[in-house]
C-alpha cells in the first residue's frame, strides 16, 4: 500500500522531468535548474552563479 | 529484511555473564520483574545498530555512553559484547567494548560494506520502543512532528530546494530594488535630453537626433546605423580634448553610480539589522556556541578521515588506536546530532553571505574609481578623499562581518556603522560641478561641444537598452521562479498529504482495533500550513462525533498510549525496509485490563509476519500472552537477576543437556542433582501441557515452580485413568519419583553426598521418560491433540509414537 508513496527524491525526479510542462517558464531557468539538478548541483551558491550569467548573456544580446 | 536468529550479550548493562536468545527468526516473549535488567536486552540491540542508547547520550555520560553501556562488575581482561546473528549471516556481527591501555574501546567484527550500508539505513527505522518514549511524537511541537516525517520519507532534500527557490526569488526581488533601474534608465534619459533636447523612443530616432546634431559640422556624412557613430566621434575627435573627454565621463560615471547608492544603502542596513540579531542570538548561548565550535572540529575530522591523510586506525588527534571506519561514522553520527546549531550557523553564514554580495558591488566600483588614471591628480584631491572616506564605510560593514563566532563577541549597531547619505551629495556635488566647468572651459568650441552631445548620449542610449534588458532579465527570472515555487509547493503538498492520508489510515485502523466503540475516531494526521510554509502537522480526530485536536485535549494516558502504539507500528510496517522485527520494552504498563488484551490480539492477528521481541514485568498479561502464543512458534521466558549472575535467562533446555551429559562424561557432580531436576521440570511441564494433566490450581507466581514430584504424581494418576497399558505397566515413573530425591537433596541439604553413579542413574531415567513421550523424528510430544477417537490412541504428530487412550 505504501509503494504508491513518492519519497523525497521520487518526488524531485518527478517535478524536474516535468519542469519543461509548466506554462509561463523561461526556457533558460528551466535548462539551468535542470542541468543543475541533474549534475547533483542545485545550491544556492550555483544557482545565483547561473542565473547571473544568464542575465548577463541576456543584455549583452546573447540571448 | 532480516529477522534475528540468535541474541548474544555479555558486560552490558545490568547483564554481567553471556545472555543468549536462540530465536531462529520467532518471536519471544520475555517476562521480568522490574529491576531484573530485560531492558539491557533492548539497550544492547540499539546500541548495535546505532553506537548509542539514546537515554544514556547526554552531556553528563559522554555521547558513546561506552562508561554507562559497559558492566560495572566485569573484569578488566572481559570482552563486553553484542552479537547479533541474522537469517541473512553477512549481516552477523559482534560489537565489542574492551579496555585497551586503561580506556573502553569498542570494534566491530564485521566490516563488509554490505553491514555497514545495511546499518546506515537501518538507522532512518524505528524498531524499538519503551513506555517513556510511546507519546514522544504526540505530545512533541507540531514542527518536529513535520520534520520527523519528512525525513522518514527523505523529504528533508524537497524542503532544501524549495528553500533554494525561496532564497533565489528573494535574491531576485532585491536586486530589482537595489539596483533600482527606473531611477537608473530615467538618470540616463535625463543625459539624453540635456544633450540632444529631446527624449530618445527609437533607434531610429535616435540617429535621426545624432545626424541633425552634427549637421553644424558640414561634416558632409551622415549614419544610417548605431555602430557608426563611432567613426563620427573619431573624425571630430581633437587630440588635446582627449583628457577633457575621458575626465568629464569619468565625473559622469561617478555621479551616476553614486545617484543610485540610496537604495543599496536601505537594503545593506536592513540586512545588517537582520545579521546582528540572529548574530547576538548565538553568542549569547554559550552551549550553543561551543556546540558549533565542536561541530567545524567534527566536520574538519571527517574531511581528513575521508581524504588520504590518515591511513592508519588510529584517531589523527589524539593518536589512540581506533578503526578509521568506526572513527569516521561516529563523526558522522555526531555531526547529525549537531544538525540543528549547524543549520542556525549556516542561517548566519547565508545572511552574511547575501550581505557581503550586496556591498560587494558598490566596493568594486569605488574601487574602480580610486584605480582611474586621473584620480591622483591634484585636482581630484577632495575627490578621492571623499571616495576613500565611503569606501572605509563599505568596508566596516565587511569588518563586523567578519567577526568570529564566539561568546561575548558584539557587532556594532546598525547606527554606529550606517553610512551618512549627506556624503553622497557631496560626491555628486563634486562630480557635478567639476563636469560643469569642463564644459564651460570649451563653452565656444561647437565642434567639443557636438562630440560631447554626440558621446553623452551615444552611452546614455546605450545604458538604457543595456538596463532595459538587465532589468526584464531579472524580471522574468524571478516570474518563472514565483511559478516554479508555487508549482513545486503544490507538488510537495500533494506528496504530504497523500503519504498522511495512508499513515492516517494506519493509524486509525490499529487504534480502532485497541479501542472499539469508543467515540474516538477518525485520527488523522494533516498538514498545517503558515503563509506559504508548511509549519507542521497536526493529529485531528472525532471525540464523541465532534472534531477536536490535540490527542492530550480529551484523551487519557492510555488512549493517548495506544495512540503512540499505533503511530509506532504504523512506521514498523510502512517505513522499515531493512529489519523484520521490533522490540516492544514495557509498553502496556498504563494500559487498563480490557486494552491489555486487544493489545495482545492486536500483535498477534495483525503482525504474524513480524518477529516480535516482547518485554514485559506484567505477570498477568505475561500469562494471558504466553496462552496466546502457544502453538505459533514463539519462545517464552523469563529474565532473572542475581547478584552473582547479573541479568540472565532460563537456559534453553538444549544447552542445559548438554551441560549435563558432559558432566556425567567427566564425573563432574558440580550443581549436577540440581541441573538434572530442572531438566526433568522442563520435560515434565511439557508433557503436562500435552496429556492435559491436570493439578491443583496455585497462583501465577507459583505455577511456574511445579515441583518435579508433584507433577510425577499427577502424571502417573493420568495415565491410570486413561488405562494405557503400556505406560501404566512402565515403572519409570516410580522410579523417578524416587529418583528425585537426588535432584532435591544436592540442590536443598548440604548434608546429604550422592554418589556420581546416582546422579547417572537419575540422568538414564529422565532421559527414558523423554524417550516414551518425545518423538525425535517430528520433534512432537505425544499430546491430547492427536486424540484418535476411533481407535482410542494418541500419538505424536507423526505418529512415530502411539499409545492406548482410553476416554
Amino acid at each position: 500500500m505504501y509503494d504508491e508513496i513518492k519519497n523525497g527524491e521520487e518526488l524531485l525526479d518527478d517535478f524536474f522531468k516535468n519542469l519543461k510542462n509548466i506554462p509561463d517558464v523561461d526556457k533558460d531557468v528551466i535548462s539551468i535548474l535542470c542541468e543543475l539538478y541533474q549534475n547533483d548541483k542545485l545550491t544556492h551558491k550555483n544557482l545565483t552563479n547561473a542565473l547571473s550569467k544568464s542575465m548577463e548573456e541576456m543584455a549583452n544580446g546573447k540571448n | 529484511m532480516v529477522k534475528i536468529k540468535k541474541f548474544s550479550m555479555k558486560g552490558i548493562r545490568g547483564v554481567k555473564s553471556d545472555l543468549s536468545l536462540m530465536l531462529d527468526g520467532n518471536s519471544i516473549l520475555l517476562y521480568g520483574d522490574n529491576g531484573s535488567g530485560k531492558s539491557s536486552i533492548s539497550d544492547a540491540v540499539e546500541w548495535f545498530y546505532y553506537d548509542k542508547i539514546e537515554h544514556l547520550s547526554n552531556e553528563e555520560i559522554g555521547r558513546s555512553c561506552l562508561d554507562a553501556l559497559r558492566n560495572t562488575f566485569l573484569g578488566n581482561e572481559e570482552k563486553s559484547y553484542v552479537m547479533l546473528e541474522f537469517t541473512n549471516n553477512l549481516l552477523d556481527a559482534n560489537k565489542n567494548i574492551y579496555l585497551k591501555k586503561g580506556k573502553l574501546t569498542c570494534d566491530c567484527s564485521n566490516q563488509y560494506a554490505q553491514f555497514n550500508d545495511f546499518l546506515e539505513s537501518s538507522k532512518k527505522e524505528h524498531f524499538i520502543l519503551r513506555y517513556k518514549d510511546l507519546m514522544n511524537f504526540i505530545i512533541a511541537t507540531k514542527k518536529y512532528r513535520l520534520d520527523e516525517l519528512s525525513n522518514i520519507i527523505g523529504f528533508s532534500k524537497v524542503t532544501d530546494v524549495r528553500s533554494t527557490f525561496k532564497t533565489i526569488i528573494n535574491d531576485l526581488k532585491r536586486q530589482l530594488t537595489t539596483r533600482d533601474f527606473d531611477k537608473q534608465i530615467s538618470n540616463q534619459q535625463m543625459h539624453i535630453i540635456e544633450k540632444l533636447g529631446h527624449n530618445i523612443t527609437s533607434d531610429e530616432h535616435f540617429i535621426e537626433s545624432i545626424n541633425e546634431t552634427i549637421k553644424p559640422l558640414n561634416l558632409g556624412k551622415t549614419i544610417s546605423k548605431l555602430d557608426e557613430i563611432d567613426d563620427i566621434l573619431e573624425s571630430i575627435t581633437k587630440p588635446e580634448d582627449t583628457k577633457i573627454i575621458e575626465l568629464q565621463s569619468f565625473y559622469k560615471d561617478i555621479g551616476d553610480i553614486v545617484s543610485n547608492l540610496p537604495s543599496f544603502l536601505n537594503e545593506i542596513d536592513a540586512s545588517y539589522k537582520i545579521y546582528l540579531s540572529k548574530f547576538q542570538k548565538i553568542v549569547a548561548d554559550v552551549e550553543k556556541i561551543n556546540k558549533i565550535i565542536l561541530e567545524k572540529l567534527l566536520s574538519e575530522g571527517i574531511k581528513v578521515l575521508k581524504g588520504k591523510t590518515v591511513t592508519v586506525d588510529s584517531c589523527p588527534l589524539c593518536l589512540q588506536p581506533k578503526n578509521r571506519a568506526l572513527l569516521l561514522k561516529e563523526l558522522e553520527s555526531r555531526v547529525i546530532e549537531l544538525k540543528q546549531v549547524k543549520d542556525e550557523k549556516s542561517e548566519l553564514i547565508e545572511s552574511q553571505e547575501s550581505l557581503k554580495n550586496i556591498i560587494d558591488e558598490p566596493i568594486n566600483s569605488i574601487n574602480g574609481f580610486l584605480s582611474h588614471k586621473h584620480i591622483n591628480e591634484a585636482d581630484n584631491e577632495e575627490l578621492k578623499k571623499k571616495l576613500q572616506h565611503l569606501q572605509t564605510c563599505f568596508e566596516q560593514y565587511l569588518n563586523e562581518l567578519s567577526i568570529e563566532i564566539l561568546p561575548e563577541k558584539n557587532l556594532k549597531k546598525t547606527d554606529e556603522i550606517s553610512i551618512d547619505k549627506k556624503l553622497l551629495g557631496e560626491i555628486q556635488d563634486i562630480c557635478k560641478k567639476k563636469e560643469g566647468l569642463l564644459g564651460d572651459s570649451k563653452k565656444n568650441d561647437l565642434k567639443f561641444a557636438i562630440h560631447s552631445n554626440v558621446e553623452v548620449s551615444r552611452n546614455a542610449y546605450n545604458a538604457i537598452k543595456t538596463l532595459q534588458k538587465e532589468k526584464d532579465a531579472i524580471e522574468r527570472q524571478k516570474k518563472s521562479f514565483e511559478i516554479i515555487y508555487g508549482e513545486f509547493v503544490k507538488k510537495q503538498k500533494e506528496g504530504l498529504e497523500t503519504f498522511l492520508s495512508h499513515i492516517s489510515r494506519d493509524v486509525d485502523d490499529i487504534y480502532q482495533f485497541m479501542h472499539p466503540g469508543e467515540k474516538v475516531e477518525d485520527i488523522k494526521l494533516s498538514p498545517l500550513e503558515g503563509e506559504d510554509e508548511l509549519s507542521g502537522i497536526t493529529i485531528d480526530y472525532k471525540f464523541f462525533n465532534n472534531q477536536a485536536t490535540p490527542p492530550h485535549k480529551y484523551l487519557s494516558e492510555s488512549h493517548l498510549n495506544s495512540l503512540g502504539l499505533a503511530l509506532f507500528l504504523m512506521s514498523v510496517k510502512a517505513f522499515n525496509k531493512n529489519n523484520e522485527f521490533f522490540i516492544l520494552d514495557d509498553v502496556i504498563s498504563s494500559f487498563d485490563t480490557g486494552h491489555r488484551k486487544r493489545f495482545a490480539d492486536l500483535l498477534i492477528e495483525k503482525f504474524p509476519e513480524y518477529q516480535i521481541i516482547l518485554l514485559t514485568h506484567e505477570k498477568n498479561w505475561f500469562e494471558y500472552v504466553n496462552n496466546l502464543v502457544k502453538g505459533r512458534n514463539w519462545k517464552v521466558n523469563t529474565v532473572k537477576w542475581d547478584i552473582e549472575k547479573g541479568t540472565y535467562t532460563d537456559e534453553p533446555s538444549e544447552k542445559l543437556k548438554e551441560r549435563i551429559e558432559n558432566k556425567i562424561r567427566t564425573n563432574d557432580k558440580t550443581e549436577l542433582g540440581n541441573e538434572i531436576r530442572k531438566y526433568l521440570e522442563k520435560i515434565l511441564k511439557h508433557i503436562a501441557f500435552n496429556l492435559e494433566v491436570k493439578v491443583k490450581f496455585l497462583f501465577n507466581e507459583t505455577n511456574e515452580d511445579r515441583m518435579s514430584y508433584e507433577l510425577l504424581t499427577e502424571l502417573k494418576s493420568k495415565i491410570n485413568n486413561h488405562k494405557c497399558k503400556e505406560l501404566k505397566d512402565n515403572a519409570l515413573i516410580d522410579r523417578l519419583m524416587a529418583s528425585v530425591f537426588f535432584g532435591n537433596k544436592d540442590s536443598h541439604d548440604g548434608s546429604f553426598t550422592p554418589h556420581i553413579d546416582d546422579f547417572k542413574a537419575f540422568w538414564r531415567d529422565v532421559i527414558d521418560l523423554e524417550n516414551l513421550l518425545f518423538c525425535t523424528t517430528c520433534q512432537k510430544y505425544v499430546s491430547q491433540r492427536y486424540y484418535d477417537v476411533v481407535g482410542k490412541k494418541i500419538r505424536c504428530a507423526c505418529g512415530g509414537k502411539i499409545y492406548e487412550w482410553s476416554k
